[in-house]
């Protein structure tokens, strides 16, 4: 009898569980579905899965038409250059506010940990604007350098926790053998970051590639610095009210979502550990 | 070493000097584009926000104006409001969601839970524009629109339902959107809040005999108190500086009426009606980050006075 009703408990729970699940990914799976439609069959049946005569001309007009080539190529360089300049940058300041070498530390604490919350949203979007065009660099270079500004204050939180736990036995023994700081922190605490690293990386990555608010405001006149997801947002508002362009902004989503749900997968681990880890220092 | 930093102000030896001329040099990547792109826009804020700047010549001091202004700015508090509303529906429902979630995740196995972990977090990590313009195709205004394709095949309603065309509905389903966007970090949170829990807690609590729902209330709420505040303070914090969802799913529309916070400041600086108004858009901006920090300065006093009360 207990079993009995143990099991049906069971059952229960995975059919919430396959339920929910379902519910998770329909969206996408929609998404996916559509971008294979021709827009006739699309527009006529928005709630069959399966399309009758799966198209790819969607994701080939987007790449040529819509010009995604170029934005999926700005996107790409963005991210790149974000998450490679973000986790060197973050490394060296978190492992420097770690071992408390640097001037003023405790001040700059304080104001990275608001600056987390309040400072770099939308209330001071124009103001950076108007920095990045005096100092001349109102363009992808801009977005670059204001991604940065917002992302490294949280991954910075990050590695300084790791390397506070780390312990300096070793790097101190370095440096009585010779090694000079920047040495120590080169040859023997780099090294042995890696797990953390891996984790800012994969972060920068995801927050640097969605991130669409600063883009937009950078590269929406200019159709040939727009990154992806402006180029969406550019395309669902220009075709706004039933031009046709539907299957090419499913096809533009998709495209959109797709690199960072196969980085999710490959590195799925890092995700959930970094973004717990942020949310209980944060 | 130790002794002498307990010291009021010690000298600094030559070598720790460029220890840490050494570690300051290394966080400037960090520290100078966070002061120039950080800290010097809230500067610019405040003082123009005294002004009525028109973004190019005009700049004359104009006190307290264009904060009177606000006060009375009808467009703005629906925006507060809105906020406000999308940020406490969202909590409110996907607190419940993800405990229940968490809960059946934390009696299955550890590879199926993970597993399905890895499914509901997909909606996180996707870009929340992505999300607005998917949510756009679900409740589209024909039968592209899935919901209205399947009213219209059950033949429930005659013809499609334009669920964005009413502040109710935008509201609504910007609510859902957001639940879905959330919910699997909450789920992530809580679940990690759950397993934390040692098991001898509730062998303990069996033996003596206690039922499932004295053991939720004495045991597992209790302690997963300090995580629930966490998802609290963020999904807040989350909501109250949302812009990319709404920017694409309703745009603000229909006509303002579910712009959030984010949206309406951004109108105000870049929509070309409004564009002369910078001294009032930055009036607006500190208000809105004065509010921010409002209520998570509130949530913190919150969490302080409920973990003290789990103290006891």
């Amino acid at each position: 009898m207990k079993t009995y009703r143990y099991r049906r408990t069971r059952i229960a729970m995975y059919v919430v569980l396959a339920v929910c699940a379902l519910h998770a990914i329909f969206p996408l799976l929609y998404a996916v579905s559509g971008s294979f439609k021709t827009l006739s069959e699309l527009e006529s049946s928005g709630s069959r899965l399966i399309p009758d005569n799966p198209t790819l001309s969607n994701f080939a007009s987007a790449w040529t038409h819509a010009n995604f080539f170029q934005s999926f190529t700005n996107s790409a360089m963005v991210t790149i250059a974000t998450t490679l300049i973000g986790t060197i940058a973050a490394a060296m300041c978190g492992y420097a506010f770690a071992r408390r070498m640097v001037f003023g530390s405790k001040v700059f604490t304080v104001m990275m940990g608001a600056g987390i919350f309040i400072g770099a949203g939308t209330a001071t979007i124009y103001p950076r604007y108007v920095m990045a065009q005096a100092l001349g660099i109102n363009n992808l270079v801009g977005v670059v350098v204001l991604q940065l500004a917002e992302i490294t204050l949280l991954t910075t939180f990050l590695v300084r926790a790791y390397c506070t736990d780390m312990g300096e036995e070793v790097e101190e023994a370095a440096m009585i053998d010779g090694c000079g700081t920047f040495g120590a922190f080169w040859h023997v605490a780099l090294p042995a970051m890696r797990p953390i690293l891996t984790t800012v990386a994969v972060l920068t990555f995801q927050w640097s590639w969605n991130s669409f608010q600063v883009p937009l405001v950078f590269t929406l006149p200019r159709p040939e610095l727009q990154t992806l997801t402006v180029s969406v947002f550019a395309i669902k508002s220009a075709g706004g009210d039933g031009f046709g362009e539907y299957s090419i902004l499913l096809a533009g989503a998709v495209m959109a979502v797709l690199p960072i749900i196969i980085v999710y997968v490959i590195a799925q681990r890092y995700f959930m550990d970094g973004l717990t880890a942020g949310a209980l220092k944060g | 070493m130790r002794s002498s930093t307990t010291v009021a102000k010690p000298k600094r030896s030559r070598r720790q000097t460029t220890r840490m001329v050494w570690g300051t040099a290394m966080s400037l990547p960090v520290l100078v584009p966070f002061l120039v792109f950080g800290i010097v826009p809230l500067f610019w804020l405040v003082a123009v926000s005294v002004t009525d700047y028109d973004g190019f010549l005009r700049m004359n001091f104009v006190g307290l104006d264009n904060y009177a202004e606000l006060a009375k700015d009808s467009r703005w508090w629906r925006a507060v409001a809105n906020t406000l509303i999308i940020g406490a529906c969202a909590v409110l429902i996907q607190l419940p969601l993800g405990f229940g979630l968490a809960v059946i995740l934390n009696a299955t196995s550890k590879k199926i839970a993970t597993s399905f972990r890895t499914l509901f977090f997909l909606p996180y990590i996707i870009p929340a524009l992505i999300t607005g313009v998917l949510f756009g195709f679900l409740v589209g205004p024909t039968r592209l629109g899935i919901v209205n394709d399947i009213l219209l095949n059950l033949g429930w309603v005659d013809s499609p339902v334009t669920f964005l065309g009413t502040r109710f509905g935008a509201l609504a389903v910007i609510i859902i959107a957001t639940v879905w966007m959330d919910l699997g970090f909450t789920l992530l949170l809580l679940h990690a809040g759950l397993q934390s829990i040692p098991e001898e807690l509730y062998e303990a609590a069996e033996l003596d005999g206690a039922s499932r729902w004295h053991t939720l209330r004495h045991i597992t709420l209790p302690l997963l108190r300090p995580m629930i505040n966490v998802v609290l303070l963020l999904s807040m914090v989350s909501v109250m500086r949302s812009f990319d969802l709404v920017k694409s799913l309703t745009n603000g529309g229909p006509a303002g009426s579910s712009d959030v916070m984010f949206t309406h400041i951004y109108d105000l600086f870049f929509s070309q009606a409004v564009y002369s108004r910078i001294g009032y858009a930055s009036a607006v901006s500190v208000i809105a980050s004065l509010i921010i920090a409002l209520a998570i300065g509130l949530m913190f006093i919150f969490i302080g006075r409920g973990g003290k009360k789990a103290q006891k």
